[in-house]
């Protein structure tokens, strides 16, 4: 059930940043991007329960780097977007840009 | 928080990432807000974390399936809706008198005084005891107030506006004004020139006596008042008080300085005056109460008389809103804990009914279980019904609150003060709420749990009643008569208790015979009647003319009304005994010669008082046998003499024992008491006591004030009352209480029989069939009746020991209820177990009966 639903707004997000931060896809770097690119606040609880949903949604995947002296001796999860997800993204931007088509006008008058 | 995350790598990233920021933070906000983010991070992710663990399904999934179940439970309510209806009314009766019981405990106890640092205003005591001078040597000699100010009561008359009028009005420093923190609504309030008549005799009058009195005319400033009254006849208008000013101790119309220099008119050197303080920031009671111990040693010998009485009442200082409530906390707070017993039964009732629901529903909570439904989920489901039943029954609840608030405040209003506080504001609102959901959990919980324990073989198949369930169900049944019983019998003890309180205090032998006597206070305009020979002229006067109205037998004067909630105690000392360390104090009653025949006290020994004891004869005095029997006996008091406590100087050689009355109250112990002649004290005298015949006292004193205003056109006369009245009126407020108290245990009781009732009519449906089955076996219907008797009042007989148990023990929270009751009384308690037992049969009977009447083939037919 579900399976064809499209992404919700912040999961896209999610992804999306996961994929800006690259190689250092760690929980802060991602907050960051987010706070950065979309300018939204996350609260760690809310991004950690929508990374693991991703995770069992097939759309994320996480692997454990080492302990390093940055991350006060932790093991941490580097985050990154598996082949699903990133169909994922491109299906939920084809149906906006489809949506979108034509509409440009009514962007112009929004914009200016 | 931690241990809410799922063990391993998660919680180790989580928690590792959280630190990582954190130290960042450190350097860029400083540790404060870092520290501040990282608890705020935390709690976000523990609460996902634990949603997420729990129920394996995020929030979103989390309000999809409350609607599902709302929307559920919504259709299950409206497929029959009676008993639903019959759970929502109870909930909303019970709701209902919790939350307005609730806006009383928060406007009256919760509620903050409405002054500026009102949480630092103090009184200080000793109460009563105040003067002006010990105000300025406490502001000289004390570090601990910021602002102190005292405070005497009184009236004065207002002339030149028509009728004379008698105004309630208060006496006070600056200071006292500066304390409250009142501010005008036109012109000023004092300032401290105004305690040296500076400007004159200046008032200030409250708001609602500025526009009932003088039409809210602004131009009242700087008006001048016929105003007589504490030496002076006429006074300035500087000032209107705002409308939410809120004076301590009463409703006075106006305030006027309290003079502190002893040569200017108006100075009150006596004292009896109320203190009241502002504590400077973060100084303690028990420091307030040290810095005023150092400085009464100094003040000893220059006030000798206020510090005589204050070594025997020591000084304290008690937070002004304590003091306020002092005598509401008890009564409220028993009040409270009644109904939330009585909330608490209502709950029982819908947990049973709710109960019967889950049994009528077992075949469709058994299908979904067999069709794979969780245990969980079916739990979640009654559980969300139960909550929505418990939010619906408490918005009908606010709404009967909200209904009947207005008479609750009015009726509260002369018993509690601060009942115009008393509001459905969001804080109640937010309660209700709260008790509604947590009724919903109590009374869910148990159909819930019976709902989602069902084991999906044994409901489908509807024959097979386990043994094991229906033992369950039993012990859940009586578990609930049990509460209901004990929860009653315990709110019904509490107001029997209060009830004999009543008809004890109705009983008290007061020594005196107030039937048919009434009672008239009298006030002498300032600057009339000013020496002792016009005032006694006018007194034999007025009583020569009041004696003549008709239906009057006999007229006396005094200076306070029997029994009238005051009482008036002067020290003084035997001629020739050594009073010792011990300062004796017994009550100050000046009265005429007739007071004695209007009371119908007896004489005891030696004579009453004559009217040859006049100002020019020899001083003397009655005592009462109290008085008489605290030095001597009562025959061997003739001759003695009573002297000044101060000096030893002579007051009166005493003539006469009388018996001793309760002069001081209804509820007081008998006081020693010394009675003077009105003729030789006439300044003290300001109350006329009539005995009447006949039926109409009230009348009789109409007529009295007739003739009195003939006599002295410019006489005040006040609070016209017989003495049935004055002393029901001290008993007042615990006729009041009781009454509530009264209502509650009789819905507490009325509530635990339908319960009782419904407990037992569902566990004789419930064995239908058994019984069926002993019928068809040769059982007799009589037979059938005992065992149903005995199974229903096994529960009853165990709630009244559990009820008496907690009654016993918990009793001592009536204490300040009761007079001459003790809380464990064993008539009380014998009398209310009965009756509960009785009460209990009633409910049993008549589903007893129907087993009774119950034949094998319809009782095998039902299934």
């Amino acid at each position: 059930m579900g399976e064809r639903a499209f992404l919700g707004e912040f999961e896209q997000m999610v992804l999306l940043a996961v994929l800006q931060s690259g190689d250092v896809a760690f929980g802060p770097a991602i907050s960051a991007e987010l706070e950065v690119r979309a300018g939204r606040q996350v609260s760690r609880g809310a991004l950690y329960a929508t990374l693991d949903r991703l995770e069992k949604k097939g759309l994320l995947h996480w692997e454990i780097e080492a302990a390093s002296s940055r991350s006060r001796g932790n093991r941490r999860r580097r985050f990154s977007v598996t082949e699903k997800g990133r169909e994922e993204l491109l299906d939920a931007r084809r149906a906006f840009d489809n949506l979108w088509a034509g509409l440009d006008d009514l962007a112009g008058r929004t914009v200016g | 928080m931690e241990r809410m995350l799922p063990r391993g790598i998660v919680r180790e990233d989580v928690t590792g990432s959280l630190a990582e920021e954190f130290v960042e933070r450190v350097d860029v906000h400083g540790v404060g807000a870092a520290r501040r983010w990282y608890r705020w991070q935390a709690a976000g992710v523990a609460a996902h974390g634990a949603l997420g663990r729990v129920h394996g399904f995020t929030r979103g999934e989390g309000m999809r399936m409350l609607g599902a179940d709302l929307k559920y439970a919504w259709r299950a309510m409206r497929r029959t809706p009676a008993p639903y209806l019959i759970a929502s009314l109870t909930i909303a009766l019970g709701v209902g008198a919790n939350a307005a019981m609730f806006s009383v405990v928060n406007g009256v106890i919760l509620a903050p005084l409405s002054y500026p640092d009102a949480d630092r205003i103090v009184r200080v005591w000793p109460e009563k005891r105040w003067s002006v001078e010990m105000e300025s040597a406490v502001v000289d000699g004390t570090t601990s107030f910021e602002r102190f100010g005292t405070m005497m009561d009184g009236s004065l008359t207002l002339l030149g506006e028509g009728e004379p009028e008698v105004v309630q009005s208060r006496q006070v420093t600056a200071g006292w004004m500066e304390v409250l923190g009142g501010l005008p609504h036109l012109g000023r309030t004092f300032r401290p020139g105004d305690d040296f008549h500076e400007e004159g005799p200046v008032v200030v009058l409250s708001y609602d006596y500025w526009a009932n009195r003088f039409g809210a005319d602004p131009m009242v400033i700087g008006r001048t008042l016929d105003l007589s009254g504490y030496g002076v006849e006429s006074r300035t208008v500087v000032g209107v008080m705002r409308a939410d000013f809120t004076p301590v101790n009463g409703d006075p119309s106006l305030w006027v300085p309290l003079v502190k220099d002893p040569d200017v008119p108006g100075y009150r050197g006596s004292y009896g005056g109320t203190a009241l303080a502002v504590l400077g920031p973060g100084v303690s009671h028990e420091q307030a109460i040290g810095d005023m111990r150092r400085l009464i040693p100094s003040m000893q010998d220059t006030y000798a008389t206020q510090f005589r009485e204050i070594r025997h009442s020591p000084v304290d200082v008690v937070g002004l809103k304590d003091s306020v409530i002092r005598e509401t906390r008890a009564p409220v707070l028993v009040l409270f804990g009644a109904v939330t017993f009585v909330l608490l039964i209502a709950c029982t009732n819908v947990a049973n009914l709710l109960l019967a629901r889950t049994t009528a529903r077992r075949k469709e909570v058994g299908l979904r279980i067999a069709l794979g439904a969780e245990r969980g989920r079916i739990f979640r489901q009654m559980l969300t019904e139960s909550g929505l039943l418990a939010v619906l029954g408490g918005a009908a609840g606010v709404a009967v609150a909200y209904l009947v608030m207005p008479v609750l405040r009015s009726q509260l209003s002369t018993h509690l003060p601060r009942a115009d506080l008393i509001v459905l504001d969001v804080r109640v609102l937010i309660y209700a709420l709260l008790v509604s959901l947590l009724a919903g959990i109590v009374f869910g919980v148990a159909p819930g749990l019976r709902a989602a324990n069902s084991p999906p073989g044994s409901v489908l198949n509807e024959h097979a009643r386990g043994s094991v369930a229906g033992r369950r169900t039993g012990r859940l049944n009586n578990a609930l008569v049990v509460s209901e019983i004990a929860l009653s019998l315990v709110l019904v003890v509490g107001a029997a208790l209060m009830l004999k309180s009543l008809v004890r205090l109705g009983h008290v032998d007061t020594g005196m015979n107030i039937e048919g006597v009434a009672s008239l206070d009298l006030l002498l305009p300032a600057g009339t009647y000013e020496d002792l020979g016009s005032r006694q002229a006018l007194f034999s006067q007025l009583s020569d003319r009041v004696a003549t109205v008709p239906g009057v037998e006999d007229v006396t004067f005094s200076n306070l009304v029997p029994m009238g909630g005051s009482w008036s105690g002067i020290p003084y000392a035997i001629e020739g005994q050594d009073s010792g360390a011990e300062s004796l104090v017994a009550g100050y009653q000046v009265v005429t010669p007739a007071f004695f025949d209007v009371f119908e006290i007896p004489l005891v020994a030696g004579r009453l008082l004559l009217p040859t004891d006049v100002a020019e004869g020899e001083a003397v005095a009655l005592v009462d046998r109290g008085f008489a029997e605290r030095h001597w006996s009562a025959g061997s008091a003739l001759g003695q003499v009573i002297v000044s406590a101060q000096n030893g100087s002579p007051i009166a050689r005493v003539v006469g024992v009388v018996e001793g009355t309760r002069f001081a109250g209804v509820e007081e112990p008998p006081r020693p008491t010394m009675y003077f002649p009105a003729d030789q004290n006439f300044w003290f005298v300001r109350h006329i006591l009539v005995r009447t015949a006949g039926t109409d006292p009230l009348g009789v004193l109409a007529a009295v004030s007739d003739v009195i205003h003939e006599v002295g056109p410019n006489l005040a006369l006040r609070n016209p009352a017989t003495m049935e009245a004055t002393v029901a009126n001290a008993a007042g407020d615990r006729r009041f209480f009781a009454r509530l108290m009264g209502a509650f245990a009789a819905l507490a009781l009325f509530l635990g029989v339908v319960g009782v009732y419904g407990v037992m009519s569902y566990a004789v449906g419930q064995r239908t069939r058994e019984i069926g089955v002993r019928l068809a076996l040769g059982a007799t219907s009589g037979t059938v009746l005992v065992e149903t008797l005995r199974r229903g009042m096994a529960p009853v007989a165990v709630g009244v020991a559990v009820g008496l148990a907690a009654a016993i023990a918990g009793g001592g929270v009536l204490d300040a209820l009761l007079y001459e009751v003790d809380a464990a009384d064993p008539l009380v308690l014998v009398g209310v177990s009965g009756l509960l037992l009785v009460t209990g049969l009633v409910a049993i009977v008549v589903p007893a009966r129907r087993a009774m009447l119950l034949t094998p083939v319809t009782a095998l037919r039902s299934e």
